[in-house]
């Protein structure tokens, strides 16, 4: 019994919370411009809809276009089942490769594939977007290992599980906490690096990738992002909420609850964070990360010294 | 050809002089380039007619040249005009007429293969083949081109813009219009005078008014009629609520290209607002069908002048709050300063217009030297700011919400009694006449430009858009920037596709 909770939750978890989210930041942000928004639930609608529909793709394309956002999807819901959402929740195996560069990296995997698709297309907004988004990710890479690096120098372990189940110096897990926004802003395109509602071609970065998607494999693109979002907003979630020291006492179901809690009202925050901000101009956004970067090595720097 | 509003001469000279006499008049202080068309005479001969304004006194002239039958050809003006080089290419499209040495002479127009490469649809003769639309190329290490449009992602008009990028800097863009090419300075000339109004106002139709009240100047001179002085009142609140509409409309735009959701929700709002009080005072939020020759098609009781004047007090209450939380918002001041610059060298040269140009310190508004509405007698005071970026643009169109709303507001305090409009117009407009109406649209300065023939039938109408010159401007602006700016310094200048491609 004790090892199958937690799959189901986790499981239950990755297949309604990502596109609530999603849902949740649509309404709050509509709510921010005076409108009365879409229904919290329409992303399940537009998923189904996308599914249901047939595809209109590219002669110049090649398999790399219509396997990426599978392989995409996959990696996703990898990362996703390997995040410890709750502390010290996750079934056996899965706690055990836990790793912080494996969670990294397999998301980089998916981001490194949806690249290649957009390329593969051939438009000149594919290419556009792909390079910007390279460009980001360049950016965003050393603020998120740097700092989960230094939080898993603090707890001696390269496992987020095992790092999370033991106290986390609440310094170094606010710095990270704070990188980790800055990073999760840019990561996944939202005001004030790109603006995920825009129609302006010429101004995206990931929407610009994802132009020439349509039917089935649009479906699965959104359904990754909506994970990579609750992937990204759980971490941060995860770094302050083991700032305080109550935590660890608290029941695994309540922590469980938590998390989820935290991750929604971090994508309220962020919803409403961007009903008010401007985006920056392209040439400003190294500055904005670069302050992530700051933040991250300081937590490094604390970490190490207190070794 | 005959004009009794004592505003334009008109003088004729050979093909061969056009240039040096335009040039000379053009050195003068005060006088600027206005437009550049042609017709057909009823001998079945090409007449060039160029139009220089004299926006010191309030002044046209109108240059007339008769080319030669077998040879329909003259001196491009645009190597020394620049601001001729659009005109000049349109009257290949539609004449068949070559401007020699023009630097840039292709298809401008009917740039579209959908029509066939000898169509010159203005002239009773084939005249020869066009030149085909040409890319300028650029090349160099690492040079990229982006093609747009000309169906794009939002609900916008259809153009074709292609970018040569070095990386994320925009090294040049080509503008490709033409798309919305539907023959209405031809139609024009088909139908009766009486019926062009519906045709002419339509032409951008975000400039009904404008449009409609620059017809209505030009047909008023042809006539030789003058609309009663309530009309003149009612007609410019008209004017002014549809620049208020747009330009509060782009303020929203603006922030809304930039991200900034919620100046573009606040601004939509209030132009809702606006179009409100369009509705409660000619009855349709997009003003058609209102302003007329001889005045306007349906009058305004005192109460709803009243209740106009309540909204204006309103109006510029939210506008006195929601202004400045955009143009005094530190964060939009960083994407709009110093991005999209047009020189002030530039917009003279190529005749930039309205906002775009009083942002780069042209200082040029129709309103304060071509009678239109209660104008020049309660024309502001032209906005004017020197360098040109997104944001003076923005702040020329900051100042005019206000100073509209002070017109409108004085308008409707000092409004005459009597009649709206002038009864038993005559069936015919006068023979062998033209007329010219200059208005300031929200875009600038517009020009419908009419001329009859013998049998007093309009024989030739032509419409100079704002858009169809700022359109250059854009082109020069961008030239430096990041390619994502391009949306933001595009908005900036919000130009209208179809007044363009006509």
């Amino acid at each position: 019994m004790k090892n199958i909770f937690p799959l189901i939750f986790t499981v239950v978890n990755l297949l309604i919370i990502p596109l609530l989210l999603t849902g949740v930041i649509r309404k709050v942000k509509a709510l921010m411009q005076n409108r009365i928004g879409a229904p919290v639930l329409q992303p399940f609608y537009d998923v189904a809809k996308f599914l249901s529909k047939s595809e209109t793709i590219s002669k110049n394309t090649s398999w790399v276009f219509t396997a990426a956002p599978i392989i995409g999807l996959s990696v996703a819901f990898l990362a996703g089942a390997l995040f410890p959402w709750s502390g010290s929740f996750l079934p056996g195996k899965f706690a055990a490769a836990s790793n912080i560069f494996l969670l990294i990296y397999l998301l980089a995997l998916g981001k490194f594939f949806s690249m290649l698709a957009a390329m593969d297309t051939g438009s000149a907004f594919g290419g556009l977007g792909a390079s910007r988004e390279a460009t980001i990710s360049m950016m965003v890479e050393p603020i998120v290992i740097t700092g989960l690096g230094a939080l898993c120098l603090n707890a001696g372990t390269p496992n987020l599980q095992s790092a999370f189940a033991g106290n986390i110096n609440p310094i170094i897990a606010g710095l990270t906490g704070t990188a980790l926004i800055i990073a999760s802003l840019a990561e996944l395109s939202r005001i004030p690096v790109d603006d995920p509602t825009t129609h302006l071609e010429l101004t995206m970065v990931h929407e610009a990738m994802i132009l020439e998607n349509s039917g089935r494999n649009l479906a699965l693109i959104e359904y990754t992002t909506a994970i990579r979002s609750c992937i990204f907003y759980g971490l941060t979630t995860q770094v302050f909420f083991h700032m305080l020291p109550f935590t660890h006492s608290m029941n695994p179901i309540l922590q469980y609850a938590a998390g989820i809690a935290g991750v929604l009202l971090f994508g309220c925050a962020v919803a409403f964070a961007e009903g008010i901000l401007v985006k920056l101009k392209w040439r400003n956004v190294p500055n904005f990360l670069t302050f992530g970067t700051v933040l991250s090595l300081l937590a490094a720097l604390i970490a190490v010294t207190q070794r | 050809m005959e004009n009794n509003s004592g505003i334009f001469t008109r003088i004729q000279e050979t093909p061969e002089n056009l240039k040096t006499v335009a040039k000379k008049k053009l050195n003068q202080p005060g006088w600027r380039f206005g437009h550049i068309t042609a017709r057909v005479t009823e001998a079945g001969s090409f007449v060039v007619e160029t139009l220089l304004l004299n926006t010191r006194e309030g002044k046209g002239l109108v240059i007339e040249s008769l080319l030669p039958e077998n040879n329909p050809e003259y001196p491009s003006l645009t190597p020394d005009i620049p601001a001729a080089h659009r005109a000049e290419r349109a009257l290949g499209d539609f004449f068949g007429i070559t401007a020699k040495d023009h630097p840039h002479w292709h298809t401008l127009i009917l740039s579209s293969d959908a029509w066939e490469p000898d169509l010159t649809p203005l002239s009773p003769t084939c005249r020869g083949k066009r030149e085909p639309f040409l890319f300028t190329n650029v090349t160099g290490e690492g040079v990229h081109e982006i093609p747009v449009g000309p169906i794009h992602a939002g609900i916008i008009e259809p153009g074709h813009f292609r970018f040569s990028c070095a990386g994320e800097i925009i090294t040049h863009m080509d503008i490709r219009l033409g798309y919305q090419h539907r023959g209405v300075e031809k139609r024009l000339t088909e139908i009766n005078w009486q019926n062009t109004r519906f045709t002419a106002e339509s032409n951008s139709s975000d400039t009904a008014a404008g449009n409609a009240l620059a017809h209505s100047i030009a047909i008023e001179q042809i006539a030789d009629i003058n609309p009663p002085e309530r009309a003149q009142y009612l007609r410019t609140i008209s004017l002014e609520l549809e620049r208020l509409a747009n330009h509060i409309g782009d303020m929203g735009a603006l922030s809304g290209d930039i991200g900034f959701s919620a100046g573009a929700a606040l601004f939509s709002q209030n132009r809702g607002y606006v179009l409100g009080m369009a509705q409660l005072l000619t009855g349709k939020r997009t003003q058609r069908y209102y302003i007329k020759p001889g005045g306007v098609s349906r009058d305004a009781d005192s109460s709803t002048l009243k209740k106009l004047a309540e909204n204006c007090i309103i109006l510029k209450k939210t506008m006195k709050e929601h202004i400045p939380l955009v143009l005094e918002n530190s964060a939009v001041i960083e994407r709009m300063e110093n991005t999209g610059i047009l020189s002030q060298r530039m917009a003279k040269d190529f005749g930039i217009v309205g906002p775009a140009g009083r942002a780069s310190g042209s200082g040029y508004d129709a309103r304060t030297v071509f009678p239109h509405g209660v104008f020049p007698e309660y024309a502001p005071a032209p906005a004017f700011y020197k360098t040109g970026d997104v944001l003076s643009r923005a702040k020329v169109k900051a100042d005019e919400i206000f100073s509209s709303i002070e017109i409108i507001e004085k308008i409707i305090a000092n409004i005459p009694a009597g009649e709206y409009e002038l009864k038993n117009l005559p069936s015919n407009l006068r023979p062998e006449s033209y007329g010219i109406g200059i208005t300031e649209a929200w875009r600038g300065e517009l020009i419908h430009w009419i001329t009859t023939d013998s049998k007093g039938k309009i024989s030739r109408y032509s419409i100079k858009d704002p858009s169809f010159n700022n359109w250059t401007g854009l082109g020069i602006a961008v030239r430096g920037n990041l390619v994502a700016d391009f949306p933001l310094c595009n908005k900036s200048f919000n130009l209208s596709y179809s007044g363009s491609d006509l």
